[in-house]
């Protein structure tokens, strides 16, 4: 496992000991690593549990991956949310305050929908008003009524201290009604679990208090969406004897209000009740400064820089050509690799720590050439599955392909005939007959008169890309579908150079297995296209082919609106996949599949920079 | 701080239908044989040790039905540092068990409700055992007759742990098997022992000096060497070749070839040479010895250690003497301790409220504990010193007649042998003089505890029988008077009874038998028994009542001799018996 740069501070949270600390952490600050690295160390430093409470189950899990496999790691950590850790401590203890075995919990919404809709029905006042409602209306107030119901929960009232503040008869009745409800078939709602794990730590003190010996370390993640009754449980089970207590959130980050979270309880509450040593974390470490700059040119206002405290690099450069640019970004690879270290990168700059982004993935072309040519480490990032193809025409090219394999592929079959526009067309040949666009009668032809064993698929689509460079006016067009073309041929060959007896069939399968594609195991750089990086980071990206018409893509131009602004999204997403540093190149001239040079300006949303 | 297992309750193991134990420290379980001692030692290895001896035998059958399934509870507890039940478990042994193993009752005590369900699992055609916590330790019948294996099982989790190992000696133990293994306590202990270098080397060089020593002062052995140094040439060999070496080379070799000798006087035998009475104690010793090492290493590395044992019967093959020592060398070992035995010396050397007796009554197979904590010092003291020391083997009794004198003592084990055609030993009857009538009750409260089915057969002077009626109100058996109780005719005590009954003239002929030996001639003879035949009954009575202990067995067997029926009083005794005698031996 490599060795974690933490800051200052950072490590000064990570080291805490004994006592409350209020951890406020702003986006990017490193909260979780922060959180993690502190459990792995108290994990050594003591020999009791963990608490360690999520908002989610998500983030549990997310946790749980982060801390990696301690041993007896399952055993003396918790991590997971109040609802989950309530629900252990009544498994174990519920006996006391009547629960020898665990009730049904229910927690879907639905099923809680229909047991207010019965309490409802057996409250006379509400049955009223019920009865002369609309669907509409009573869903709304089954809403209400299980609003109120959850509400009452969350104060932890309970029946007795309802009445003792006088609520409204009817409501009180609602409420019994729908408790009773849930006893009689031996279940409690989610809302139940903390209420009752309050009382259980409430009534029977030497349950909390052993809880409390056992829970030696509690940690709180996003406490800025705490509630009443969930500070109230933290408090009942600390009971002011236990005080090593962590709190980490986002003051500015509440989003779960509807359920009473208030982030006071964080803010105002822990502080008065545990006295903790607050620190705030203000400093963004996800990216750095100059790629937030960059990115901002894109789309304005669109990130936080100020706290931004690593430096970074975002760099620009117009290339000769394709080639130029390809051996611009792998020297410039090789360079840094070569360089090992660098202060803003963690850990040391690896192939792995780097990423070529394109538009699409011809792109790539030259690139791929140069970086064979130096025995530098790459792989292309693929969805699992056939291979994409970018252009309309060998998209239709596909759904035919996979028509003639399988006819009973009527998915494919009908938005084949729906692309075409023929409704009436029954099978294959039909089609071609009713088909005039001269370029899709040309993919109907190729498709029909391939051979099941593959033996004229070379020729065929030879013939067809021939076609395609006479007939297609548009040169960006022609150029994408002649790429697409020799990438089928590509993956033919991968897989004819390894199968025994040949058939289109197992040609297909293959290609969905991903067998043929070269280099699709991850290990080295990465290239991928925008769209199958969305949601991951690299410390290093390089951001190529990024000329006019190819990124925005020309068809986004051609379209405009909704499209383009879709494109500038884009062009801002691939940016902010680097934390670290950010390259963006462009070639001054395309060579087109056909022979001849294209010369092509700077991206329209990069004129700016 | 430790722990303890304070209670145990079985299910459907073996014969153990249904049976709660408490248990102390150490607790020595007796009984008659085949009463379920081994199956109550097993049933908690189950539950704290392993369970693969497990087959189709081990599920209780009644009515030609195999039970489903074995259920064993066991209830863990603290205990201070005085061994007394205590709230909490400390520190360690709560990380240790962790919170969700520990409950905490309505009174706020802690403890370990660990439920073991053994079933059988047709598919997998195996047996699976299953661990549970129980939300409580369910009462052993509640108000509405539910039975504690009734109840829910809570949730499952697993009880092992290596602080809380579980250790079975079974009967049949013997050191040199567990030389022979390296997986037994022996074994294991010896193949950890380490050596420095300096010592390796330092012992190996002793072992080669030895070596030559023992090669070179012997002609035999010089001339095998010299011979075998032929070798060399044909093997063009540069080291040294042939070696010769009586005793083990190398150091690790040594465990192949450890061995342990015992000398009782001057004569040092290696154990082989030795009865399996040393062989087997040597074995509970090694494991002795093992545990020590535990400990130690617990000790040392500040972890919760605590052993429990099952012994099956320490006394195997021992005689007495070493018996009695036997109890003081278990009772020290680290841990908890639960020992079956039918030795009355081991039963006698323990304290009385660590005696559970397990009995068979009608249904099922029980057991009788001493509830000491209702008895006063003196009455603890005086069951100590006339039961505990001197009848340890009531507790192995299948039934117990007290009475007050000795001639009842001499007498009744004869009329019984003729009564019932076997012996009284055979049939499991204990006849025990109380030494008069005031002393009944420590008896009475030993056997009503462990459930020994008991009579009285007592005088019948007024003042004896108010003094027996008042201490068997104070026993608070459940049993009716009458049916346990046989009282002479009133006024009488064993020897008037006799008088009473017409058994005068037998009574004559014992005196005659015994005056007559001591007569030195013919003569005298003669004059002795015409003096006899002239005695009248009140002298007669005299006479035995003066030298009651002399003339018991005389009595009796002139009784049995004269084919005369046995005195009613006694018919009535042994009839009562009879019937607890056949009952008992249906159930076995």
């Amino acid at each position: 496992m490599s060795k974690v740069n933490l800051s200052i501070i950072q490590q000064q949270i990570v080291t805490f000991d004994r006592g409350a600390i209020l951890v406020k952490a702003g986006a990017g600050s490193g909260k979780t690593r922060v959180l993690t690295e502190r459990i792995k160390r108290l994990c050594d430093l003591t020999k009791r549990k963990i608490l360690a409470i999520t908002f989610t189950n998500k983030a549990a899990e997310e946790m749980k991956a982060r801390i990696g496999d301690l041993p007896d790691i399952t055993t003396r950590l918790f991590v997971g949310t109040f609802h989950g850790f309530c629900q252990q401590v009544l498994e174990s203890h519920g006996q006391l305050i009547g629960f020898p075995e665990i009730p049904h919990i229910f927690e879907d919404e639905t099923d809680r929908l229909k047991l207010v809709e019965l309490a409802i029905q057996q409250t006379p006042s509400y049955l009223y008003i019920y009865k002369q409602q609309d669907t509409k209306q009573q869903r709304q107030l089954c809403y209400n009524a299980l609003n109120f119901i959850s509400e009452v929960k969350r104060r932890l009232s309970t029946e007795e201290s309802l009445q003792k503040d006088n609520a409204d008869r009817d409501l009180i009745l609602l409420y019994s009604s729908y408790q009773d409800i849930l006893t009689s078939q031996n279940a409690i709602d989610f809302d139940d679990l903390i209420l009752l794990t309050y009382n259980l730590f409430t009534t029977n003190p030497k349950i909390a208090a052993l809880y409390r010996r056992t829970y030696e370390y509690i940690c709180v993640d996003e406490a800025q969406d705490l509630n009443y009754a969930q500070y109230q449980l933290l408090r009942a089970l600390t009971m002011g004897e236990h005080s090593n207590i962590m709190m980490v959130g986002d003051p500015n980050q509440s989003i779960f209000a509807f359920n009473g979270s208030s982030s006071e309880y964080m803010t105002k509450m822990f502080i008065e009740d545990y006295q903790p040593l607050t620190i705030e974390l203000k400093e963004n470490y996800r990216s750095a400064k100059r790629v937030l700059l960059a990115a901002q040119k894109i789309i304005p206002d669109s990130c936080d820089i100020a706290n931004a405290v690593i430096e970074g690099m975002f760099e620009m450069h117009k290339l000769a050509d394709e080639e130029s640019e390809a051996t611009w970004i792998t020297e410039k690879i090789e360079k840094l690799v070569s360089l090992g270290n660098h202060d803003d990168i963690e850990g040391g700059i690896t192939y792995e720590k780097i990423a070529v982004l394109a538009r699409n993935k011809y792109v790539f072309n030259h690139l791929t050439k140069s970086l064979n040519a130096k025995g530098l480490p790459f792989y292309y990032k693929i969805t699992p599955g056939a291979i994409k193809f970018e252009s309309k025409l060998m998209n239709i090219f596909d759904m035919a392909f996979r028509v003639k394999l399988n006819p009973h592929d009527t998915l494919h079959w009908f938005r084949l005939i729906d692309l075409l526009g023929n409704q009436g067309a029954k099978n294959l040949s039909e089609l071609f007959n009713t088909t005039t666009e001269k370029q899709y009668k040309e993919i109907l032809s190729t498709i029909i008169g391939l051979s099941a064993d593959g033996s004229n698929l070379k020729a065929s689509l030879r013939t067809l890309s021939q076609v395609i460079e006479n007939i297609i006016e548009d040169e960006n067009e022609k150029g994408m579908i002649l790429n697409d073309i020799k990438e089928l041929l590509e993956h033919w060959y991968q897989y004819a150079k390894k199968a025994n007896k040949k058939s289109l069939q197992q040609f297909k399968n293959s290609m969905a297995l991903g067998k043929t594609h070269p280099l699709a195991q991850p290990n080295g750089i990465t290239l991928s296209t925008v769209h199958t990086m969305k949601g991951q980071e690299y410390d290093i990206v390089f951001l190529m082919g990024m000329d006019d018409e190819t990124f925005p893509d020309y068809r986004a131009i051609k379209n405009g609106g909704t499209e383009l602004e879709q494109e500038k999204n884009n062009a801002y997403v691939a940016f902010t996949r680097s934390k670290r540093f950010l390259f963006v190149t462009w070639p001054e001239k395309r060579l087109m599949p056909w022979g001849d040079y294209k010369s092509r300006k700077i991206s329209r949303f990069l004129e700016t920079l | 701080m430790s722990i303890l297992i304070e209670q145990v309750r079985v299910f459907n193991f073996r014969g153990l239908q249904n049976i709660h134990v408490e248990l102390g420290a150490t607790t020595v379980l007796t009984g008659m044989n085949n009463t379920g001692k081994t199956s109550f030692l097993k049933a908690m290895q189950i539950a704290l040790g392993n369970s693969q001896f497990i087959t189709q035998d081990d599920f209780n059958v009644k009515d030609n039905n195999s039970a489903p399934k074995i259920i064993i509870d066991i209830k863990i507890v603290p205990v201070d540092k005085d061994g007394v039940h205590c709230a909490d478990f400390d520190a360690d042994w709560e990380v240790l068990f962790t919170e969700d193993r520990i409950m905490i009752d309505v009174e706020s005590n802690s403890s370990i409700p660990l439920r073991t369900i053994v079933t059988y699992d047709p598919i997998a055609a195996s047996y699976k055992t299953r661990q549970y916590i129980l939300p409580e330790w369910p009462q052993f019948e509640d108000a509405k007759h539910k039975l504690w294996y009734e109840g829910s099982n809570g949730k499952e989790r697993t009880f092992h742990f290596d602080e809380v190992p579980f250790y079975y000696m079974d009967a049949q133990r013997d050191i040199l098997e567990d030389m022979k293994m390296r997986s037994s306590y022996f074994g294991k202990m010896i193949s950890k022992i380490e050596y420095s270098e300096e010592d390796i080397k330092l012992i190996e060089d002793q072992i080669k000096e030895l070596n030559e020593k023992a090669v070179n002062s012997s002609s035999i052995l010089v001339n095998i060497k010299a011979t075998l140094k032929e070798l060399d040439s044909a093997m063009d060999t540069k080291s040294e070749g042939v070696e010769i070496t009586p005793f083990t080379k190398k150091i690790r070799d040594l465990n192949k070839g450890i061995n342990i000798s015992y000398s009782d006087n001057k004569e040092s035998f290696p154990m082989e040479y030795h009865g399996m009475g040393t062989r087997s104690w040597s074995s509970l010793l090694t494991l002795k010895a093992f545990i020590n090492l535990r400990d130690k290493g617990a000790i040392k590395e500040q972890t919760p250690f605590f052993p429990i044992l099952a012994i099956e019967e320490p006394e195997a093959h021992l005689h007495p003497n070493a018996q009695k020592k036997l109890y003081n060398q278990i009772d020290s070992i680290e841990g908890q301790k639960i020992i079956s035995t039918h030795s009355p010396y081991i039963a006698s050397s323990a304290q009385l409220r660590q005696l559970r007796n397990i009995y068979k009554n009608d249904e099922s197979v029980c057991c009788g504990a001493i509830n000491t904590k209702l008895l006063t010092p003196e009455d603890i003291r005086k069951i100590e010193r006339h039961v505990v020391n001197t009848r340890g083997e009531l507790f192995f009794s299948k039934v117990i007649i007290f009475f007050e004198g000795e001639t009842e003592e001499q007498a009744l084990p004869i009329f019984a042998e003729h009564f019932f055609k076997v012996s009284h030993v055979e049939a499991g009857i204990d006849f025990v003089g109380v030494g008069g009538c005031g002393n009944y009750l420590p008896f009475l409260r030993v056997a009503e505890s462990l459930k020994i089915p008991w009579f009285i057969f007592s005088d019948a002077e007024a003042n004896v029988k108010t003094s027996v009626r008042s201490q068997f109100t104070d026993c608070k058996s459940a049993e009716q008077e009458v049916d346990i109780i046989v009282f002479l005719s009133d006024g009488n005590n064993f020897e008037k009874q006799l008088v009473d009954d017409g058994y005068i003239d037998e009574i004559r002929v014992a005196i005659v038998k015994l005056e007559i030996s001591k007569c030195s001639t013919p003569q005298h003879m003669k004059a002795k028994k015409k003096e006899i035949a002239a005695y009248d009954n009140a002298k007669i009575m005299s006479i035995i009542e003066g030298s009651k202990a002399q003339f018991g067995p005389l009595i009796a067997e002139a009784i049995i001799e004269s084919n005369k029926p046995l005195p009613p009083k006694i018919v009535a005794l042994f009839e009562k018996l009879e019937a607890i005698l056949i009952s008992r031996s249906a159930n076995e």
